[in-house]
């Protein structure tokens, strides 16, 4: 099946690589309005959930958002459910494929993730990256505070509960020369998980690896960037409720990230 | 020919098995181990018949040794302060004060004092400052150009029982160690600072602005051992961790960011001989590093005394020394009184 798409939001030409990866799946559509698409790509920039509304009002029935910034997309996840269209957001960092395979040996043990990062881009970008990639690894009711902060340097702190387990967290970020990088650490008392990324590249894998009494477990590198990896799992997938539920969530953590601005203490 | 520099020991536990007996013991054409003392005559007799050295009476009697040029004391930190003006007063050359130089503010500055007056080379025992990846990152920023945004020292070890294992095996059976339990919190952040730390400190405050006086503005402790302190200092944020666990891996880091440059270092563990650790610089002009090379900071810092003593190298500035633990004094009473304060409400 090939599935028109076309590309919204002031940095498409990000979208354009993306499409190009999967030429038997997509085809590019300039102009979705005449000739309608199938699938709109947005681009998560500045007012990204209005350009998605549009998308959606004029008929697109599934709209995927790359690397969305915070916004409250509750009105466009209910005008979705109610235009029967779908929604979905896929992003570089929280959409790695080794992610899962990180999640599944987060066990009970680990007390305590440590996300440390640095951009040569926005600040607010890299932390609010960093609250997505506490989310994408299944962790629940954040509840945190700037600790310090100023313009180029940030250190957050909080918990967050991961399965029935409530965990520390601490988030530093830097505004430094080269592309995003972030290293996630989780500390348990008889293991070290370690997850390190760097952006720039879409296909850069992130090294991730265990470290325990019987020695080091390195995944497999997967060269896979996570934007592609999370938009061929929507392809794949039609689970337009879940995807209008992480949309609903990104509310919740919009407005954590906008307290974590705004309050330090 | 050059003189060999005589060393007398004062406190003969496993720092100074570990660390020094056996960086001098590779040494010998710099270095030889005069005269020993220790509180406990069996450690001190054993540590004297293997290093075929003296047996002083008391730290008087080993500070008066003329054969002695040069001190180390590896005592406990509240001996510090008296044992290094005494040895300073008694007209040694150089003191090597395992950190932390001394247990206050006011101790500090009158050791520095002393050596200052009586012209002596006071150094503190805190490696990572000799490593030559530090060393090779201070003559890059040697301009003072580069403002961080934010410091991070990260320190990721298993037990200290297991290095000492690895590098030496004691003279004398040691005695049970205090655990942390055995601490109040806020005693127990106190000596995470003055003793983990620490290490990192004084190149902490290298990074900062000069001047600055650091506000702990956050504080806890880790499980099994452990700290996470956030500190502000001036413009500068500054994320000192380190988790203790039960595993083998080890991951010791120091990394400065901001707009201008990224410093990044990964340090070898104490008490083993693992060779130096590694830095890259990376800026607008693009990556430059130092490769991890054969010599420690240990090493490093012995170099630096016989390079001092045969005048062949300035003396460090006494007050530096003082200047950094009033700093990891400043950050260690700050995080012990925001835990107490946690603990009350």
């Amino acid at each position: 099946m090939t599935i028109a798409v076309t590309l919204g939001g002031e940095r498409f030409e990000r979208g354009l690589g993306l499409v190009a990866s999967l030429p038997r799946t997509l085809r590019l559509s300039q102009d979705p309005f005449k000739a309608p698409a199938d699938l709109v790509l947005v681009d998560g920039g500045a007012e990204w959930t209005d350009r998605a509304a549009v998308a959606i009002e004029a008929g697109i029935r599934t709209v995927v958002v790359l690397d969305p910034t915070p916004a409250d997309p509750t009105s466009l996840a209910d005008a979705a459910d109610a235009l029967g269209a779908r929604v979905a957001t896929v992003c570089s960092l929280t959409d790695l494929a080794s992610l899962g395979p990180l999640r599944a040996r987060l066990d009970d043990g680990f007390s305590e993730f440590v996300l440390d990062g640095s951009t040569d881009g926005r600040l607010d970008d890299l932390l609010f990256s960093h609250l997505r990639l506490l989310q994408s690894l299944g962790i629940e009711d954040l509840q945190m505070h700037a600790v310090a902060r100023s313009g180029d340097a940030y250190i957050i702190e909080g918990t967050g509960r991961l399965g029935s387990t409530s965990r520390r967290l601490r988030l530093t970020g830097a505004r430094g020369p080269g592309s995003a990088r972030t290293c996630l650490v989780g500390h348990a008392v008889g293991a070290t998980a370690r997850l390190v990324w760097q952006a720039g590249t879409e296909a850069r894998p992130a090294k991730v690896s265990f470290a325990d009494a019987d020695g080091l477990l390195v995944l497999p590198a997967i060269h896979e960037g996570g934007r592609r990896h999370g938009l061929r799992s929507i392809l794949a997938g039609s689970d337009a409720a879940q995807d209008h539920a992480h949309l609903r969530q990104l509310r919740c953590l919009s407005d954590l990230f906008h307290s974590l601005l705004h309050n330090s203490r | 020919m050059k003189q060999v520099i005589g060393v007398g020991i004062v406190g003969t536990g496993l720092a100074f098995q570990a660390i020094h007996a056996c960086r001098l013991a590779s040494m010998t054409a710099d270095f030889a181990v005069r005269a020993v003392w220790d509180p406990d005559c069996g450690r001190a007799d054993a540590a004297g018949q293997w290093l075929g050295a003296r047996v002083a009476t008391d730290c008087e009697d080993l500070f008066a040794d003329p054969d002695v040029d040069v001190v180390v004391l590896a005592s406990p930190a509240r001996f510090h302060a008296e044992q290094a003006i005494a040895a300073i007063n008694a007209g040694k050359r150089a003191v090597l004060v395992e950190k932390p130089l001394c247990a206050t503010p006011e101790e500090a500055d009158a050791i520095a004092r002393a050596a200052l007056e009586r012209g002596v080379a006071l150094l503190v025992g805190a490696m990572h400052l000799h490593d030559p990846a530090w060393l090779a990152s201070e003559a890059l920023l040697e301009d003072n150009s580069f403002a961080p945004a934010m410091v991070r020292s990260s320190i990721i070890l298993p037990p200290n029982a297991r290095f000492e294992e690895w590098s030496t095996e004691p003279l004398l059976p040691v005695a049970a160690q205090p655990t942390a339990r055995t601490f109040a919190p806020a005693d127990l952040i106190r000596l995470c600072v003055l003793e983990l730390a620490i290490h990192d400190l004084p190149m902490v405050r290298r990074l900062l602005p000069p001047g600055v006086e650091p506000r702990v503005v956050s504080a806890r402790l880790r499980q099994p051992f452990g700290y996470a302190i956030s500190l502000v200092a001036g413009d500068v944020l500054v994320d000192l961790t380190c988790t203790v666990h039960g595993h083998w891996q080890t991951d010791w880091t120091l990394e400065a960011v901001g707009p201008a440059g990224r410093l990044k270092l990964d340090f070898t563990p104490s008490f083993v001989d693992a060779g130096s650790g590694s830095m890259t610089w990376q800026d607008k002009q693009g990556l430059r590093g130092h490769a991890s090379s054969d010599e420690n900071g240990y090493y490093g810092q012995w170099q630096a005394i016989a390079a001092m003593l045969r005048a062949e190298r300035a003396l460090p500035d006494p007050f530096a020394a003082a200047g950094d633990f009033r700093f990891a004094h400043a950050i260690a009473e700050q995080a012990s009184e925001l835990i107490a304060a946690e603990a009350f409400a």
